[in-house]
């Protein structure tokens, strides 16, 4: 049997789960009332160039920073080495240049990598499938997010109102995303 | 004693704004556009904007980025409509008159011509591109 091939349901209802226990610990978006956010850049905060850095957290700054061209997304969707390999050549992100100063880019990078699949039991189980060797740098690329959406026509991502299987938005409202608002 | 960026740009402008319509720079959209004056002078180039030549920046397909040929391409043919980014995420105007916080904080907008520009051109935009772009914006 291929490792991956368990019943959507459970997918489902595993994405659900970690989406809902990181509620609580995920930030507002730019612009939107501070909440306590408890998920703060853990390593960080002891180190003098961040304690230079303006004063916002590493998810602050993650939903504001990566929130601009896509929604913000889950951290716990792809392990933290991932994270590190985006976040370290943000100049060529994807055909873009999505770079930001080196201060914000370590407290971001912080932030992800306290955050991302292999950072919690919860979530490990988006990892499946991925060779330790092997370093995703899409969601859309993994095997877990494949398997979920194995019953979605490649139509539908390619219509004018998604554009690409990247514009969670457009199918999954915010939470997919790592930024909630409180009516959500 | 020679004219400060600030009168320099000031006579551009009002030149923009008698051939293209009212002009809807603000204070700020004035401080960010005095900045890019003093650059270009600092850097021996003109420092009197224009919104022509910034229109067709915008418009120009700079063919370095297959996905992003132009600014258009993101911002839209028109700039007082909402554009789109390459992920589907909805744009807000770059028109002033659309939404006069555009071009009110130097280090934001900084930031996006550094990206943008790199994105679209492969290099940093000039200062008199980046001013005669502003005067665009201010001038729609
Ligand atoms: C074209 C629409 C579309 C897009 C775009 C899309 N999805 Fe989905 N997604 C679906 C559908 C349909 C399902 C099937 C499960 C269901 O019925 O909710 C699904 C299932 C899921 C699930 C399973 C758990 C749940 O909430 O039901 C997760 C997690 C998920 N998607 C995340 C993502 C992420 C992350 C992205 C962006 C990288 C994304 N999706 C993009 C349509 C979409
Ligand atoms: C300047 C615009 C821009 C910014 C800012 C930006 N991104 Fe992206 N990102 C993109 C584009 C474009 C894509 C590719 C979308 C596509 O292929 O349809 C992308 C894709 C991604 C993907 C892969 C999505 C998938 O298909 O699974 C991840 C992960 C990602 N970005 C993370 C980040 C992070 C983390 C940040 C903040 C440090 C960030 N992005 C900031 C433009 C941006
Ligand atoms: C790939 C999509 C894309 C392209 C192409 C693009 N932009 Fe943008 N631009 C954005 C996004 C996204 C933002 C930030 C969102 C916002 O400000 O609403 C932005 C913001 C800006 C800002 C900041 C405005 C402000 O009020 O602070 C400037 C300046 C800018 N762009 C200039 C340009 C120029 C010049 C070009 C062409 C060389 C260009 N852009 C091409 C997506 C794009």
């Amino acid at each position: 049997m291929k490792p991956y091939a368990f019943p959507l349901v459970a997918i489902a209802l595993a994405g659900c789960a970690v989406l809902a226990a990181q509620t609580t610990a995920v930030p507002q978006s730019a612009g939107g009332t501070a909440r306590e956010a408890p998920a703060s850049p853990p390593a960080g905060s002891a180190d003098p160039a961040t304690a230079a850095a303006p004063p916002v957290t590493g998810g602050e700054a993650f939903a504001a920073e990566c929130g601009t061209c896509h929604l913000p997304y889950l951290p716990a969707f792809l392990p933290a080495r991932s994270w590190e390999a985006i976040t370290s050549d943000l100049a060529h992100h994807f055909g873009e240049d999505a770079s930001l100063d080196a201060a914000t880019t370590r407290a971001i990078t912080d932030y992800l990598v306290a955050n991302a699949a292999d950072a919690s039991r919860r979530s490990r189980r988006f990892l499946r499938g991925i060779d330790a060797g092997e370093t995703p740098l899409r969601i859309t690329g993994t095997p877990w997010w494949q398997s979920a959406h194995r019953e979605v026509s490649a139509r539908h991502f390619a219509s004018d109102k998604v554009k690409t299987p990247s514009n969670c938005a457009a199918c999954h409202r915010a939470a997919v995303s790592g930024s909630f608002d409180d009516d959500d | 004693m020679r004219a400060t960026p600030r009168s320099t740009f000031a006579a551009g402008l009002f030149a923009v704004a008698a051939a293209t319509g009212p002009a809807a720079a603000g204070p700020a959209q004035q401080a960010i556009l005095d900045h890019y004056a003093a650059e270009a002078k600092a850097a021996g180039a003109p420092s009197a904007f224009s919104a022509a030549r910034g229109e067709a920046f915008f418009r120009a397909k700079h063919g370095v980025s297959a996905e992003s040929p132009s600014c258009s391409a993101c911002h839209t043919a028109d700039p007082r409509n909402p554009g789109r980014t390459r992920a589907g995420k909805p744009i807000e105007p770059m028109a002033v008159s659309a939404v006069p916080t555009r071009f009110t904080d130097l280090a934001e907008v900084e930031k996006w011509f550094r990206r943008n520009c790199n994105t679209v051109l492969g290099r940093a935009c000039t200062p008199a591109e980046k001013g005669d772009f502003v005067a665009f914006m201010a001038s729609r």
